[in-house]
């Protein structure tokens, strides 16, 4: 967007300083900062829209292939936060149960 | 000051401001791909433990050797914790006995070493922010807690036989913050 201003600044200037009518030029430059302007802000706008909007997915697909038949726990299981034998879940009277 | 003069400061004034705005919108542009950067390398980096965790490797022989020792003594372990003979005040002794035979029958000291020494590094990952909180809370917490509740026996072992009290201090400390004095039996 920078490159496209400078350029098109620099042919008005080039325009201006060939040509009589420097009004004329005067409006076309008003006019293009204007509309350069408004590109810049709705492209600003959409840029930083898109910051961050990508999901971060932090927990993965579970594939079947990784459950082992020979475990006693299964799949379903395997992405829950109860997946693995806990004593404090039988008796709460343990010295590491107190959390 | 005619209406030319007038028209050329406003497209000068214009454009100053609209350079000043490209500059800044274009810096945090720069600021929140960095950090988005920072964050995916974070991730990447946990996502390198995590494919150790599950790969065939030694570590998830231990894990498997572990896991099938818990599936062949889970009864006898809930013997001991749901014994009503036993006072609340004896069940840590107890189940600190139980725990340490059946580690000792399995030849579970290997396994259990590799897996809470994994624990230990994964956490100083998290603490040094090298490696992203919430992927490795995902993948490990939920296991290690189970493994460190279940085997605290063993640290507690390790600890009294090196005369090293701060032995897997960081993973005892990380997953159990507010738990009583668990070496005392």
């Amino acid at each position: 967007m920078i490159i496209i201003g400078i350029y098109y600044s620099h042919r008005l200037v080039l325009k201006s300083n060939e040509s009589e009518d420097l009004e004329k030029t005067m409006n076309i430059s008003y006019k293009t900062c204007k509309s350069i302007l408004f590109v810049c802000g709705v492209f600003s706008a959409f840029l930083l829209s898109g910051c961050g909007a990508t999901e971060q997915t932090t927990q993965p697909p579970i594939q079947a292939s990784e459950c082992r038949s020979s475990e006693d726990t299964s799949c379903e299981n395997e992405a829950g936060p109860d997946r693995s034998y806990d004593p404090c879940r039988i008796n709460k009277n343990l010295p590491v149960c107190k959390t | 000051m005619d209406r030319q003069e007038y028209k050329l400061q406003v497209a000068e004034v214009t454009g100053t401001w609209l350079a000043a705005i490209t500059v800044t919108i274009g810096g945090l542009f720069g600021v929140f791909q960095y950090l988005e950067h920072e964050d995916a390398v974070r991730i990447d980096r946990t996502m390198a433990f995590v494919e150790r965790y599950h790969s065939d490797g030694l570590l998830m022989r231990s894990r498997l050797q572990i896991t099938n020792s818990m599936t062949a003594n889970v009864e006898y372990i809930n013997s001991v914790l749901t014994d009503p003979n036993i006072k609340p005040s004896d069940i840590a002794k107890k189940y600190n006995d139980r725990i340490l035979e059946i580690i000792s029958k399995d030849a579970l000291d290997g396994p259990l070493e590799q897996v809470f020494t994994f624990y230990e590094q994964i956490i100083l990952c998290r603490d040094l922010e090298l490696c992203d909180a919430m992927v490795a809370e995902q993948f490990f917490d939920a296991d290690a807690l189970g493994y460190v509740r279940t085997y605290y026996p063993y640290v507690c072992s390790i600890r009294a036989k090196w005369d090293y009290p701060e032995k897997y201090e960081r993973v005892i400390d990380f997953y159990l913050p507010k738990a009583e004095p668990m070496c005392t039996n």
